[in-house]
């Protein structure tokens, strides 16, 4: 066989091959942008998400803090009340 | 001026030259270079003398010549220098020394090429084809001359292309090709008429009736040449005149008119007489002897054909001898004189070996010259193979070139998009591993706040637990025993106390539940208290209204909505326990870009000024503030409250 065809033919299908795979790269290249991209959406939501959760979360315990205390209030104003009357029925029934 | 002074001294130089003989001009032109004249008059008048001394001395010719080329190179003067490579040119062919000559012509092409001196170079293609006819290179010689009537044609110089197309004729006429010839001479006959070249005429009609002749058309030869005698006769052009009487009369001799034909060529022997022309005497006397002969007048063709010898022998024109020689040599064999016989039988033998000779060698040039050109064809057919073949291999290495180009140019598009790739896939990653980072970090966190919110749960249910066994335990105690009165009230307020913590705490128990709140969750938890309220007191009718597009749209966080709900409790709990009211609204609109709550009741009102404000309102101002709204209380005495909370939009 003519070396120089041999040649050209070699030449003509690295091209060809190398054109084929350049192609299926920029095909890859797509797919994984549209994934990622459909990825990043996905986890931005869920961050999103999160975040006004931990939002909701940080506001109930700051309620239930400021609530927890007052609560504790009115129990320290009912054990006092309770002992106060605890004490008036002892002296009543000693007396 | 100066260049026109030149010119116009040129111009005398050259006509005083034409109008003198040869010694003559070259001494004028001598005498002229002692002026010591311009560079330029100095080439010209050297190439005057080479041109004149040409007659005179060749070798004085030669000399000039020379001196004119060297004078032409020192100034740079291109046209001197094709002028004096021509005129040497001429010098050489002169002495048949036709390679030289070639090569002169050849130096002065290549300057009027330069200087685009068309008519200039067609005169050396001419001459360069008179060369090659010279030396029986016939192909070549057609060839130049064809490019030297292409330029006259092109230039219109008509006269110059008869005369070209007249050696192109002779040249077919040697090549034995007498159809090209004769198509030649009559193409020539049309110029001469268009131009009215008489002489010019009068030779083409000659020509035209040999070449008919030589066709053996002796009916047209014959036409012809009595029209060239007709015209000839017009114009007094005697020189032609004498060579067609002389043509034509052998014409009529051959066909058998012998009179007729002796007619003729004893008038043309007379014109030629006339006007010296000793080779055309020559010519008529040797026919006229040769016919005489034929009709057996012995004495009267002797005469003749001793005139015409002698002068054949005079200006060598050998074909002119062989037949005087031969006839001569009849005549005297008719007379039995064998030693004459003998003696013109050697001559002629001699003359016409001598021609055979000639022949001979113009036949062998031929041949060569065929060769040649078949042997030149080869060698261009060869050229052009292993041109073909150059060609060939320089547009495979161009192939490769381009092959090897695009490969790497493909190669790089295939690098640079597997850089791409992995730059995107890099960038990629690294934003997906920001996010997850910060997404776990949240998750953390959020599952901390979550345990917290489970334990305060778990912690409310303990309370909620315990409170309720407290009320259970008080209400035994309170019914159980008969106490004092003061200590039931104290029982009582404890009871109602708790109670009241316990409510507040399912309250929070019920929003901390939640995500979110719905303006259906918010009516059915305010609508239970109110029931629990109407329980304790007279009948009141409640109205929870709430705009359509809010309904449909609006979420309230679990700690915004415990807040619009306990500002809606302590709102109702006010209208209730202290204004009498039997009618309570609740009502959530949007207006343009604000968010209403308004609670009124139709209870007894107060006097804004009069009054000064508890826990309860201030509470409730304190919860439209954690709302990041606006609070405003209107009332009227007997009138009933109006209470607005109020917000902007974007929140």
């Amino acid at each position: 066989m003519d070396f120089n065809f041999l040649f050209s033919l070699v030449l003509f299908m690295l091209i060809s091959i190398l054109l084929l795979l350049s192609l299926k790269t920029i095909r890859a290249t797509k797919w994984q942008v549209k994934n990622a991209q459909e990825n990043y959406l996905k986890l931005h939501k869920k961050l999103v998400d999160s975040r006004l959760m931990q939002e909701q979360n940080v506001e109930k315990n700051a309620y239930l803090e400021r609530y927890n205390k007052s609560l504790m209030d009115a129990l320290f104003e009912i054990t006092k009340e309770l002992l106060l009357t605890k004490k008036s029925i002892l002296e009543a029934s000693f007396n | 001026m100066k260049n026109k002074l030149l010119l116009f001294l040129a111009l005398l130089i050259h006509v005083c030259v034409f109008s003198q003989s040869p010694k003559e001009i070259i001494d004028s032109l001598k005498t002229e270079l002692t002026k010591n004249p311009s560079d330029s008059i100095k080439v010209k008048s050297f190439s005057d003398l080479c041109w004149f001394y040409r007659t005179v001395s060749m070798d004085s010719a030669f000399f000039y010549g020379n001196k004119a080329l060297e004078l032409s190179k020192n100034t740079k003067n291109e046209n001197g220098i094709a002028q004096a490579y021509n005129d040497i040119g001429i010098l050489h062919y002169t002495l048949a020394e036709y390679n030289e000559a070639m090569g002169n012509y050849r130096n002065s092409l290549n300057i009027r090429k330069r200087i685009k001196d068309t008519l200039g170079q067609a005169s050396l293609y001419n001459k360069m084809g008179l060369c090659f006819q010279n030396t029986f290179k016939l192909d070549s010689a057609i060839y130049y001359n064809t490019r030297a009537l292409e330029i006259y044609e092109q230039q219109n110089k008509l006269k110059n292309a008869s005369a070209l197309k007249g050696n192109i004729a002779n040249i077919y006429r040697g090549l034995k090709q007498y159809d090209k010839a004769l198509k030649t001479h009559l193409e020539i006959l049309e110029t001469a008429k268009t131009i009215e070249d008489y002489p010019m005429m009068t030779r083409s009609y000659n020509n035209i009736a040999n070449a008919y002749l030589h066709l053996q058309d002796t009916l047209n030869s014959k036409r012809y040449f009595k029209q060239g005698i007709e015209v000839a006769k017009t114009h007094n052009l005697y020189n032609e005149l004498g060579a067609l009487y002389n043509n034509y009369g052998s014409l009529l001799a051959s066909t058998g008119q012998m009179q007729d034909g002796i007619d003729n060529i004893l008038k043309s022997l007379s014109i030629r007489k006339k006007i010296t022309d000793n080779q055309g005497i020559a010519s008529s006397s040797l026919n006229l002897g040769d016919l005489y002969l034929r009709m057996g007048e012995y004495k009267t063709a002797k005469g003749y054909l001793d005139e015409g010898i002698k002068l054949a022998e005079q200006y060598n024109a050998n074909e002119l001898r062989v037949n005087g020689y031969s006839n001569l040599s009849y005549y005297f064999a008719f007379n039995k004189n064998i030693d004459s016989v003998q003696y013109y039988q050697r001559k002629y033998k001699l003359v016409e070996d001598s021609l055979f000779n000639n022949r001979i060698t113009r036949e062998v040039a031929e041949v060569q010259e065929k060769y040649n050109a078949n042997e030149r064809e080869n060698q261009i057919l060869l050229q052009r193979a292993e041109l073909a073949e150059k060609e060939r291999d320089i547009s495979y290495k161009n192939n490769f070139i381009l092959g090897l180009v695009a490969l790497a140019v493909v190669i790089s598009l295939f690098g640079f998009l597997v850089y791409n790739q992995q730059k995107l896939k890099h960038n990629q990653l690294k934003k997906e591993t920001e996010l997850k980072e910060a997404l776990i970090k949240i998750e953390t966190q959020n599952k901390l706040q979550d345990q917290r919110l489970r334990i305060s749960r778990d912690l409310h249910d303990n309370i909620g637990a315990q409170l309720t066994f407290i009320i259970s335990s008080l209400d035994n105690l309170k019914y159980g025993f008969k106490l004092p009165d003061n200590l039931n009230d104290k029982l009582k307020y404890i009871s109602e106390f708790t109670s009241s913590t316990i409510y507040e705490l399912r309250d929070t128990i019920w929003a901390m539940n939640k995500s979110e709140i719905s303006f259906e969750d918010l009516q059915s938890r305010i609508s239970n208290f109110i029931e629990k309220a109407n329980k304790s007191s007279h009948a009141v009718t409640f109205n929870f209204n709430v705009d359509k597009e809010l309904k449909n749209h609006k979420m309230f966080t679990s700690v915004q909505g415990m807040n619009i709900y306990r500002i809606i409790q302590e709102a109702i709990n006010n209208a209730l326990k202290y204004a009498n009211a039997t009618q309570i609204d609740v009502d959530f609109s949007s207006k343009n870009t604000v968010y209403e709550l308004i609670i009124t009741d139709n209870g007894i009102g107060f006097d804004l000024n009069n009054i000064e404000f508890g826990n309860g309102i201030n509470n409730m101002k304190k919860r439209a503030h954690e709302l990041e709204a606006e609070f405003e209380i209107t009332s009227q005495l007997n009138k009933g409250t109006t209470i607005r909370v109020y917000k902007t939009r974007n929140t």
